[in-house]
């Protein structure tokens, strides 16, 4: 096999009100990150439900990143904190499954943080980098059903 | 279209601002400093990190959009003003932006070009000041630049709002040059946007504090002040407590001026937690070594919350305008905040010193009281009726690219239909034309944040007949091309929206219909100025009550008011009641039951019925005089000081208190009293039936029996903060107002009753549609149990039970679409529309290619 640089695909799920507008802030700041993360923006890290995180490693993502508010500044009151209790469902059941529960991340970015989600996104990249292809893309039939 | 001139940039001018604009009028604001927030200076300085501080901006930007009856300039002055109520000629003299921040687009080419100051903002597009504009003048391409030049004008207008802001106290002025001494806003800024956490806590010498005095010196040597710095000291004390229960917390100062339920719950919550609040004379400040010994009690960093200071320009002001002073504030008619020349208004700070929830309440207040002298506003309904492209089942999506966005990168989408152009934002016409030529029936747009034309380019969708829920934003600017993104990223990013846009439903959110009437339960003082305000706005204005109260001698701190006779408040009182009830609807029983929901509530008495779109309760509360002691706390409960201080300060007599004898204004000359125990020199009990209504409505009494109802700025923002909705629009069409909210003297009242009327008038339009714009909750009958859990969950109180079908159904008028429903459903049925999870699925598919 010809040795290649593995570049991953992350994808991130970004609360509307803090990481996304920190996001924003490191647009216009020209903060550069690694292309490898994909943002997704949500309204709140609490409506990101773990089965959306699970599709993603399923659908190929090699990580995800869910991004909220600092606890206690949440725009819906105490949306990340059920953002925080859904990530511990997530990680039991990757571990339950056998496979390495880092690769799901919850981080805190608040609204004026642009240089602190560039570094989290830089430094994150990099692990999952050095840690290689996730192989949970191979499972089949988990996660949601398709509802019409 | 009645025409106002806002002068000044407080919190009330802004509410006031935005509530002429929304009631149907012209309003010209004149802004006093380089930018927005420049002159905010309650907030800047009392809660620097509280989120009404970023929220007023976005008020004020909403409005202007939704309305287009806002104009805004920028350094102004006013220089002279003539004519007469109704009929002002208002020069003013303003210097504009280097940048106009309502125009700029964020591309940064004068950024490359040359030299730029560059703030960033959260939650805006960003502050930029120019330093040599001309050379940047040519290469802006949306006209935002232009060279200051300073401008005289002259507008016409039919009433003036004066509201500048006060200037905080030096900190000098209290603790002279010592050191480890800071003010209040630079401690506060340590902690803003970082959390509360003791790395960030730092003394001028870079030491971490073992221990910390507050100091406010509001009330000392007739320095002025309200409540509210108390209430912010008193809570940033306990977050420091929380923050290390081993941090020493000290809080000196003369009165606690803490007075109702809620403010008391904070005081004893800092007892009960170990701060100590030493209540002292004056400021006795030494240095030894390290630290500082404030009057005995060695501390490590003292924190001064400077009171108002009435600036010097204020007089100019006022001489300008030709109005009355006293120690420097503006004089008001008794009762009004009119000041002594017709149809000029003063507003906040300018007519003594408020806490920021009287500053809302006196912004809403002001509306009715000035439309006496503007014209009829224009209420015209400006949402035209678009004839939406209904195709759910065969998508055509059009991907439209902005150039400025996509700088460097190879797009390549799988989509019918691709248009490219440099700055979309700048050619809304073209962009409209495109949709209806191509014939595509979704949209995607690749463009910059949504928080900077986002709301535009849905519009533009809207214009062209595709529903906002059909139109799909991807921030390439900022999440790609400036963040040294690849082409992979931005195809992935587009590709997933389209796959995403192609199965959104389309949601005609329905509108409600809505009773054009009021029903005011009560007869304290607010029902009948609310009625007043109301009578000629609403075709039918119901009171409900058996009698009304006598009214109570607690007038007012200001001048005027305070020293009105007793005669002439009986006398005022008796004209306000003769005029309302010649024309209101005056039911004389008492509230059987009141069914329905915001729009539609129906009434009940013993032997009426009536149908209202809304609600005030305004029961009032029966006044007991007892002895001369002014309480804040009496056996364990706490009682109301400010009235009481009031009628100290009427009565003139040798009084007694517990926590605090004057506030606000009567700081100039406090009322003559000792710390000491006695009966209270007024009491107010609320009325037996508040009891029934809450139970009814389903709202919380405090012990004593008076309603919450939006207590603090705070608790607003916790209830309102949702979707970013109005604070007005929040309570689901029922007020509370006057004394049967809390005892208030009959200056508050005027302004909690206007408040109510004014905002019961935006409820009550021929329809409602829900608050929420296009994200609205429903119910798939096919899943849903009937369990009620969305119900309970539903806190703007949307869902119910369908008596016949037995499942959840949704009142679209109350839906926030915050999607608490959908979160607590366990059986999926409560979903909110635009949103489905198949989308979801469809996308993750994409964005990991």
């Amino acid at each position: 096999m010809k040795e290649k640089k593995f570049e991953p695909v992350i994808v991130g799920f970004f609360c509307n009100w803090c990481t996304s507008a920190a996001a924003d802030l490191a647009g216009t700041s020209r903060l550069h990150y690694p292309p490898n993360i994909r943002p997704i923006r949500v309204m709140c890290s609490s409506t990101v439900d773990p089965v959306y995180m699970i599709r993603a490693l399923q659908e190929g993502a090699d990580a995800t990143i869910l991004g909220g508010c600092h606890p206690g500044d949440c725009h819906y009151i105490t949306g990340n904190y059920k953002a925080r209790r859904r990530i511990a469902i997530v990680k039991t059941v990757l571990k339950s499954l056998e496979f390495d529960d880092d690769r799901v991340l919850l981080e805190w970015i608040s609204g004026s943080e642009g240089p602190k989600f560039a570094r989290v996104m830089n430094e994150y990249t990099e692990y999952i980098r050095n840690k290689g292809p996730s192989d949970f893309k191979y499972l089949d039939s988990l996660g949601g059903e398709e509802v019409e | 279209m009645g025409k106002v001139l806002i002068y000044g940039t407080s919190l009330a001018s802004y509410r006031a601002a935005a509530n002429f604009a929304r009631a149907g009028h012209k309003v010209i604001l004149l802004n006093r400093g380089e930018f927005i927030w420049h002159k905010f200076t309650q907030m800047q300085w009392q809660m620097p990190r509280d989120i009404i501080n970023g929220y007023s901006k976005g008020l004020l930007l909403e409005t202007m959009n939704k309305t287009g009856n806002i104009e805004v300039y920028h350094n102004a002055e006013i220089t002279k003003i003539d004519g007469g109520a109704g009929n002002f000629k208002v020069k003013f003299r303003h210097r504009p932006q280097s940048v106009n921040e309502f125009r700029c687009i964020g591309c940064d080419l004068c950024h490359e070009k040359c030299d730029v100051k560059f703030i960033p903002m959260p939650l805006g597009p960003g502050m930029r000041i120019i330093k040599n504009a001309e050379e940047c003048v040519e290469v802006c391409p949306a006209g935002a630049i232009q060279v200051p030049r300073e401008e005289d004008i002259e507008v016409n207008v039919e009433a003036v709002v004066l509201s500048p802001e006060y200037e905080p106290e030096g900190i000098e002025k209290y603790v002279g040059d010592a050191k480890h001494v800071m003010s209040f806003r630079d401690f506060a800024w340590m902690f803003r946007g970082k959390g509360v956490d003791k790395k960030f806590l730092k003394r001028d010498d870079g030491k971490t504090p073992n221990s910390i005095g507050f100091f406010i010196p509001a009330g000392m040597d007739g320095w002025l002040g309200s409540y509210e710095e108390f209430v912010i000291v008193f809570r940033e004390a306990l977050n420091m407590k929380e923050m290390d229960p081993g941090l020493d917390v000290h809080i000196f100062c003369k009165e606690i001026r803490l007075y109702g339920h809620n403010q008391m719950a904070l005081y004893e919550k800092a007892l009960d937690k170990g701060i100590q609040v030493h209540t002292i004379e004056s400021l006795d400040l030494k240095e030894d070594g390290d630290n500082l010994v404030v009057n005995g009690v060695s501390v490590d960093l003292l924190v001064v919350m400077p009171g108002q200071k009435i600036p010097e320009d204020w007089k100019k002001i006022a001489e300008i305008a030709g109005i009355e002073t006293e120690h420097g504030f503006a004089v008001t008619k008794p009762f009004t905040l009119e000041t002594t020349r017709d149809g000029i208004f003063a507003l906040g700070e300018f007519v003594k010193p408020v806490g920021s929830t009287e500053a809302i309440y006196q912004g809403t207040a002001i509306v009715p009281q000035a439309e006496r002298y503007l014209s009829k506003p224009d209420m015209e309904e400006r949402s035209e009726n678009i004839q939406w492209k209904r195709e759910d089942f065969n998508p055509k999506v059009g991907v439209f690219i902005c150039e400025c966005a996509s700088k460097g990168l190879e797009i390549n989408v799988n989509s019918d239909f691709v248009f490219r152009r440099d700055y979309l934002c700048l050619h809304p016409q073209e962009i409209v034309e495109e949709i209806k030529k191509s014939g595509v029936n979704r949209v995607v747009f690749g463009a910059c944040s949504p928080a900077l034309r986002g709301a535009m380019l849905e519009m533009l969708a809207s214009k062209a007949g595709i529903h906002p829920s059909y139109v799909e934003l991807v921030q390439l600017r900022e999440y790609v091309s400036r963040v040294g993104g690849d082409s992979r990223k931005a195809n992935a990013m587009l590709n997933a929206a389209v796959e995403k846009v192609k199965v959104n439903y389309l949601v005609d959110v329905p509108k409600t219909a809505v009773t054009n009437g009021i029903a005011i339960i009560g007869g304290g003082l607010s029902s009948l100025i609310a009625a007043d305000y109301l009578l000629d706005k609403v075709p039918m204005v119901y009171i409900v009550t058996r009698e009304f109260d006598d009214v109570h001698m607690a007038t007012g701190v200001k001048g005027n008011a305070l020293n009105m006779s007793e005669e002439e408040v009986k006398e005022w009182y008796n004209t306000l009641k003769e005029r309302v009830l010649k024309r209101a609807n005056w039911i004389k029983e008492d509230v059987v039951d009141i069914g329905g929901h915001l729009g539609n509530f129906i009434i009940k008495t013993d032997s009426n019925e009536i149908k209202a779109g809304v609600v005030i309760i305004a029961t009032g509360g029966e006044i007991v005089e007892e002895g001369n002691h002014i309480p804040s706390v009496i056996g364990g409960k706490t009682q109301h000081a400010s009235m009481g201080a009031i009628y100290a300060k009427r009565k003139g007599v040798k009084a007694t208190y517990d926590l605090m004898k004057s506030y606000s204004l009567l700081d100039i000359a406090p009322p003559d009293a000792e710390r000491g125990e006695g009966k209270p020199i007024i009491q107010v009990k609320p009325k037996e039936i508040n009891k029934r209504i809450a139970e009814i409505l389903g709202m919380r009494l405090d012990e004593e029996g008076f309603f919450f109802f939006a207590e603090e700025p705070r608790e607003w923002v916790e209830r309102a903060g949702i979707q970013f909705m109005l604070f007005e629009d929040a309570f689901g069409g029922i007020f509370v107002a006057g004394l049967a909210h809390r005892p208030m003297s009959i200056e508050e009242e005027t302004y909690e009753a206007g408040f109510a009327a004014q905002s019961a008038t935006y409820l009550l339009r021929d329809s409602l549609p829900s608050p929420a714009g296009k994200f609205v909750s429903v119910t798939n009958p096919r899943r849903c149990a009937g369990c009620g859990i969305c119900v309970d969950a539903c806190f703007a109180g949307a869902r119910y039970i369908d008596e016949e079908d037995k499942i959840a159904k949704v009142r679209t008028a109350l839906c926030v679409g915050c999607a608490a429903c959908a979160n607590a459903c366990p059986s999926g049925a409560a979903i909110v529309m635009p949103y489905n999870p198949n989308g979801v699925f469809k996308m993750l598919k994409e964005v990991v290619k």
